[in-house]
């Protein structure tokens, strides 16, 4: 194969990747050990695109040609978008070539499907087998898993891979019936299920990395190897999942509810959220604009505040304006502003649950207040000196030298509450990619 | 009269000199911290100056570091392990700032820690304290982009034993090679690569990593041609719809972008996104329109319906295969 011919199926088949969010690079960490590549546990961003988003792993399909039809995706079957197909030989060929030159962290592998489930998830498996084997590639490789792909591939696949995802779409079954009709909830949650208990076996019992095995042929999928009789490893770096917000009705509160049952069913590491975008030929069936890139970061915002912020989803839920959340205020705020009783609090008192509700204040400056208060008593200086917001954040707090009146809260509660309905031609001023797991 | 500390500049040689300087109770006001990075050109051109094996060096630093802190402690107000640690972390990155006075701004620390303040690691408002953290952040975040940004090209290629040589060259806004060294050494152990900066280059050999303190200015190295294909990639990745040049440009700042060999492309890819998102949102099809496409994909194409994927023949491909991947 010539650098041209390579370069042609490289376009259609970056082309065809680029709208899945999900770049992450991070979670695994293990040295080099005289290999080609390491990992570092947290993700190096290599390049950046004019779109803001961070390049860390080569992103591409094997193939953009596929038998299902799912409305939203420029790869439908009823696409007329161009077709390519690349070998897994080629694809472990320039994962390499551009880690050599450090472009990248490893390869992030998809593809549509071909054939079968099956069929496509050997191929995937394939491309990380050459990549550790024949190469001994000991970078980050994130596969897609085909859901329907039958188990034994799915162990092969967590065996070469750091991560796997499968991806949830859309936030509802109804929503998945009607635009993907191949794909079922039932079936992606239970390849998620099948990775899940996987990883969970392998905390619970030493596992070991996999000689490596000069045959091309693939290898046993018997999770212990012969040998030692201990497991081998699994997807150290997790499972992640995307779900493309906008192309259907359903609220944020409802895209929250899903994505909070994934994360403490499957023990996600993240659930990426992706702003609808506009595809060549898309489907009358579709909204003709995209939401807002906002409504995307709004999501991330919640999404952190359940996760690490100790908030439950009836808290987030109780701010928002028929199940979406405020356009103009951040959850956070827009929660504090609904609960003003629980306000102000002491920052010099307050136990860390408590400091991580005031808005403007994140997790990695509570840490800081927390440490410096054994020494003194903070004063409004030292927020300022810790770059808190304090436009946001003054209304909440008590210093050592400040103590909000409770006019002030009421002012601002009654100014700021009315929600403003967001309109589809916001221009988004945030961006929320670099935020990874 | 004041002092001047001779050292070369690498947060071992600053910590030595250090202690040498508390044991003789040196006030910090009486010391002259000189910046070796700084120097005169030709001073030390082409010396070298540390050529142990990288973990080496590490774990030596780690040890010294401890048995000085020990004996600091002795005789003054109690310095915690915990805070000693604290600023050893700090000064390990912030003597590779591009600050000259960055050396004394350490001592200082350091001396009024153990002169009254033992805690004061933990005053992260102290005026002193904020300036170690600004430029810790800022050598972190420099060292991250190095290890980001370091674009490598092939040089050369042993025709005997395949060995690969790469070369990178390299702007950062600090001298953050010696904190990167060993990422490099790990994650390309199995090549040998050089990486050039205006002020140091590092080299590994396959063993260890010397690092040289020499200034060099390359303009270009020479062409590698798999970045013809790093750049296809890097223009089709993007997506138009969403350009967001202020976001992209906060991480890949203006300085970098004559080391990357994508940004080259940027401009075109800024201006012609525009263009290409409204082209997408030209096309819209019918769902019959749809349909039809579906069919005459499917082999056979006189169905008008797509049949079940299950009902295909599993063995053959079941769409028209495009002539030019018959063999792929």
């Amino acid at each position: 194969m010539s650098l041209v011919d390579i370069s042609v199926k490289l376009a259609i088949l970056a082309d065809a990747a680029k709208y899945d969010a999900s770049c992450a690079s991070s979670g695994a960490k293990r040295k080099g050990n005289g290999k080609l590549g390491n990992a570092t546990g947290v993700g190096i961003c290599h390049s950046y695109t004019p779109d803001g988003r961070c390049v860390s792993l080569l992103k591409i399909l094997l193939t953009n040609f596929c038998i299902f039809d799912c409305v939203y995706c420029v790869n439908r079957i009823s696409s007329n978008t161009q077709r390519a197909r690349f070998t897994p030989e080629e694809i472990a060929d320039l994962t390499i070539q551009f880690y050599k030159r450090n472009y990248i962290e490893g390869l992030f592998l998809s593809s549509g499907i071909i054939q079968s489930p099956d069929y496509t998830m050997e191929q995937l498996v394939r491309a990380a087998q050459l990549l550790r084997e024949v190469h001994q590639f000991n970078g980050y490789i994130h596969l897609k898993v085909v859901p329907g792909a039958a188990p034994n591939l799915i162990e092969l696949a967590g065996r070469y891979a750091d991560r796997l995802s499968a991806n949830i779409e859309l936030p509802t079954p109804v929503d998945l019936s009607q635009l993907a009709p191949e794909k079922s909830f039932e079936q992606i949650t239970s390849a998620m299920g099948n990775i899940a208990d996987k990883i969970q076996i392998r905390r619970r019992s030493p596992t070991v990395i996999r000689n490596p095995e000069q045959t091309l042929a693939l290898p046993s999928v018997e999770a212990r190897t012969p040998v030692s009789g201990k497991l081998n490893r699994f997807a150290p770096a997790g499972q992640s999942t995307q779900m493309i917000v906008g192309a259907t009705p359903s609220s944020d509160v409802t895209i929250l509810e899903t994505a909070r049952d994934l994360y403490n069913r499957y023990q996600l590491r993240r659930v990426y959220y992706s702003a609808y975008s506009l595809i060549p030929h898309h489907d009358s069936r579709l909204p003709g604009i995209a939401p807002p890139l906002l409504r995307e970061h709004r999501l991330y915002q919640a999404d952190w505040l359940l996760r690490f912020y100790g908030f439950d989803l009836s808290e987030i839920a109780s701010a928002t304006e028929n199940g979406q959340l405020h356009a103009d205020l951040d959850p956070k705020l827009a929660w504090a502003l609904r609960h003003p009783a629980r306000f102000p609090i002491d920052i010099n008192r307050a136990p860390r649950h408590e400091l991580l509700r005031i808005p403007g204040l994140g997790a990695r400056n509570v840490d800081r207040i927390i440490r410096m208060r054994r020494i003194s008593k903070l004063r409004l200086a030292d927020l300022i000196a810790l770059k808190v917001p304090l436009k946001r954040a003054r209304p909440f707090v008590i210093t050592a030298d400040y103590h909000p009146s409770i006019s002030e809260l009421d002012r601002l509660s009654t100014a700021r509450s009315r929600p403003v309905q967001q309109t589809l031609f916001d221009v988004a001023p945030f961006h929320a990619d670099k935020r990874r797991s | 009269m004041k002092q001047t500390a001779q050292f070369d500049g690498t947060f071992e040689a600053w910590w030595r000199a250090t202690g040498d300087f508390l044991r003789r109770r040196t006030q910090p006001t009486d010391i002259y911290w000189p910046d070796p990075f700084q120097k005169e050109k030709g001073l030390f051109d082409g010396a070298q100056i540390s050529a142990q094996p990288a973990p080496a060096i590490r774990r030596e630093s780690r040890q010294s570091a401890a048995t000085t802190s020990r004996t600091l402690v002795k005789g003054s107000p109690l310095v915690a392990d915990t805070a000693w640690r604290r600023i050893l972390a700090l000064a390990r990155r912030v003597c590779y700032a591009r600050y000259p006075e960055r050396f004394s701004l350490l001592y200082r620390v350091v001396w009024r820690m153990q002169h009254g303040e033992p805690h004061l690691t933990d005053l992260l408002t102290d005026a002193d304290m904020r300036a170690v953290q600004q430029w810790d952040g800022a050598v972190r975040r420099d060292a991250h982009k190095a290890k980001a940004f370091v674009r490598f090209k092939l040089m050369h290629c042993d025709p005997i034993t395949g060995l690969e040589h790469f070369a990178a060259w390299h702007c950062p806004s600090h001298y953050p090679l010696r904190l990167v060294g060993d990422f490099f050494a790990d994650r390309f152990a199995t090549m040998r690569w050089t990486i050039f900066t205006p002020d140091e280059t590092a080299n590994w050999d396959g063993q260890h990593v010397v690092y040289l303190q020499n200034r060099s200015q390359i303009n270009k190295l020479q062409e590698d041609n798999i970045e013809s294909l790093w750049l296809t990639y890097y223009s089709h990745i993007f997506n138009p719809a969403r350009l967001n040049v202020k976001a992209m440009q906060r991480e890949m700042p203006k300085h970098h972008w004559q080391t990357l060999p994508e940004a080259k492309i940027l401009p075109d890819l800024i201006q012609s996104a525009a263009s290409r998102s409204s082209a997408m949102q030209g096309h819209i099809d019918s769902p019959a329109a749809l349909r039809k496409i579906a069919a005459r994909r499917y082999r056979g194409g006189a169905e008008t319906t797509p049949a079940s994927p299950a009902a295909m023949d599993t063995n053959q491909t079941p769409f028209t295969p495009h002539p030019e991947l018959e063999n792929t």
